[in-house]
């Protein structure tokens, strides 16, 4: 046995499923002698030739428990022995059970020359088209914005280190990404406990992928739509959904030279397909670019990069100064953010009945959550198209965030 | 050598901490087979800890078979005579070694097995037709929750109450098929 063939990583046996190993292990013969529901299951191998090799092993079930690592080590290495194939080899059917190895992404592109080659320059593009998808895609699961620069990318990166290089595989050529599913990313680094890292909101790694499809296919909808109309207003609406100058510059990465390029996810079939996605039968999307959208593209990423004070966020503040011309109209709001937009001040533009729903928060001495369409105009920046809005107790949620933990 | 006897054994040229191992895995064996365990080496240089005993008995609740990961210890620093009226001896562990014990929540339990031995191995082992003496004695002490305080080794303290025998391993082992810990 290879030692080096032991996966190192703990976070790849922390997402093991125990399922998967259990399948497998019924599959190669293997039987289960024992258990503590819920905390392990023991397994023997009948019959084994007793040529120096293990017949027993222990699944450890409780991911929570702190040797569950360790133990998921030693039942894999155990297991890859008695079948003599390698780790990584095994790991990739579990995944295929589990879903635990992640959703698979495969860019593809054509190219002129052998299949399962490409041009050097060609190659690099691709591996920066998928890179700068999957961080674009974080970036947008975390806020909405048309350009984002710097912004959101500890986050982002965060998700794209938990993500796995594939292989290449012989096609015209084959970029091949790992999303993980279930692993959840928040904007805090969970490494650093903090009391802001306690009630953050958490976002798994399916959300994230799913947000990409949602986004570039809108990107090809606004490239229909430009190719119709003439106008890129088609862009600034898929904002909404997660289109931003990143998003659409990875678009053109992939179709830059006029060629035809497409993406497919293989959804990770234990999480279940994808929520509000059309997929194939056999658990798939695809999304095809045509060499022709290149000029479209190209423009939406100089067009989104103008619209970089526009982004959809949401706020939580205290309503401060509360204007309207007249009962029954629209009305302007002043709100002081405490969090969800890096302006200290918003004006916020609101419907007759949300008005009135700020004017009683000022009375119960309560803040409000809001989610809307943020652009900076000059100096100030203005809050519309305001699509919810709550009153929350800030003041009890601020008191139990600083509590220690 | 003209039939003159030695005065002194050839004891062959390992360094003491591997006989001192060897020692301390005889003693376990020996543990083991009167309290009625299997034991087995899963990969000692993976994990962290050396041996894996079973334990079967039909009193055992849920599963058949109770579990008991063992990490052995051997040193001639502390002497017996050190132990009088000391409820415990202090044991210095590498942190990294303190980590892989003290799990606060086990899925299966694991322990830290102290072998206290003479510096000499002249002085180990006595046998005659009645019995095989070892010296000295071995203790253990379960480590789960105990916190890594020191720079790179963190001392642990090892009850002298906790010897370790057969019937001790077959109190921890009816403990452990009961749900509970070592």
């Amino acid at each position: 046995m290879n030692r080096d063939s032991l996966p190192s990583d703990p976070q790849i046996l922390q997402d093991v499923d125990p399922l998967s190993v259990s399948t497998e292990l019924l599959r190669q013969g293997w039987r289960q002698a024992g258990e503590k529901p819920g905390v392990y299951s023991r397994w023997t191998l009948p019959d084994s030739d007793k040529m120096g090799r293990p017949n027993t092993l222990v699944l450890p079930l409780d991911p929570v428990r702190g040797d569950f690592v360790e133990l998921m080590r030693d039942a894999l290495d155990v297991l890859s022995r008695v079948a003599a194939r390698p780790q990584a080899d095994l790991l990739k059917t579990l995944g295929k059970v589990s879903g635990e190895i992640g959703d698979e992404l495969r860019w593809r592109r054509e190219s002129a020359v052998e299949a399962g080659r490409i041009a050097w320059p060609a190659g690099r593009q691709m591996y920066h088209a998928a890179e700068l998808s999957l961080l674009s895609a974080a970036k947008a699961r975390l806020s909405r914005s048309a350009y984002y620069g710097n912004k959101n990318g500890r986050f982002a990166h965060r998700f794209l280190e938990s993500c796995m290089m594939g292989q290449t595989d012989v096609g015209s050529y084959i970029v091949t990404a790992f999303a993980p599913v279930r692993k959840t990313f928040g904007e805090h680094d969970p490494s650093i406990s903090t009391a802001r890292t306690a009630n953050q909101p958490l976002f798994t790694g399916r959300e994230i992928t799913e947000l990409l499809i949602v986004a570039l296919q809108s990107t090809q909808e606004a490239v229909e739509h430009y190719e119709r109309s003439s106008s890129l207003s088609g862009f600034d609406d898929a904002v909404k959904q997660g289109v931003s100058k990143e998003m659409a510059e990875a678009a053109f990465t992939l179709v830059s030279q006029r060629n035809d390029a497409e993406l497919t996810v293989l959804w990770s079939p234990a999480q279940g397909p994808a929520v509000g996605i059309p997929e194939s039968a056999t658990g798939e999307t695809t999304l095809e670019f045509s060499g022709a959208m290149a000029d479209t593209l190209e423009r939406a990423v100089h067009h989104l990069g103008t619209l970089s004070d526009v982004e959809y966020v949401t706020v939580v503040g205290w309503v401060k100064v509360v204007s309207r011309p007249r009962r029954g109209e629209d009305g302007v709001v002043r709100l002081q953010v405490l969090r969800g937009s890096d302006a200290g001040t918003l004006r916020v533009e609101l419907t007759p009945t949300q008005f009135d729903l700020a004017t009683k928060a000022i009375a119960a001495d309560r803040a409000l959550r809001l989610t809307g369409r943020q652009e900076r105009l000059r100096t100030s920046y203005w809050l519309t198209q305001v699509s919810s809005i709550e009153e929350i107790d800030a003041r009890a949620e601020r008191a139990a965030t600083e509590a220690p933990n | 050598m003209d039939g003159e006897p030695l005065t002194t054994a050839l004891r062959g040229d390992i360094d003491v901490s591997a006989r001192q191992e060897t020692l301390q895995i005889g003693y376990l064996h020996a543990v083991a087979a009167a309290a009625g365990c299997t034991l087995a080496s899963p990969h000692p240089d993976v994990t962290a800890t050396d041996w894996i005993l079973e334990h079967p008995s039909s009193a055992h609740v849920d599963d058949p078979v109770a579990m008991l990961k063992v990490q052995l210890k051997a040193t001639y620093q502390v002497k017996p005579s050190d132990l009088n009226n000391r409820s415990f001896f202090s044991f210095d562990l590498k942190n990294a070694q303190l980590e892989k014990l003290n799990t606060s929540k086990p899925t299966v339990n694991k322990i830290l097995v102290v072998m206290l031995t003479p510096p000499s191995a002249d002085d180990w082992l006595v046998a005659n037709s009645d019995e095989m003496l070892v010296r000295h004695c071995a203790y253990w002490v379960n480590l789960a929750g105990k916190a890594v305080t020191g720079k790179s080794e963190t001392s642990v303290r090892v009850p002298t109450t906790n010897t370790f025998d057969d019937l001790a391993l077959c109190g921890i082992m009816a403990r452990i098929g009961q749900g509970g810990q070592p």
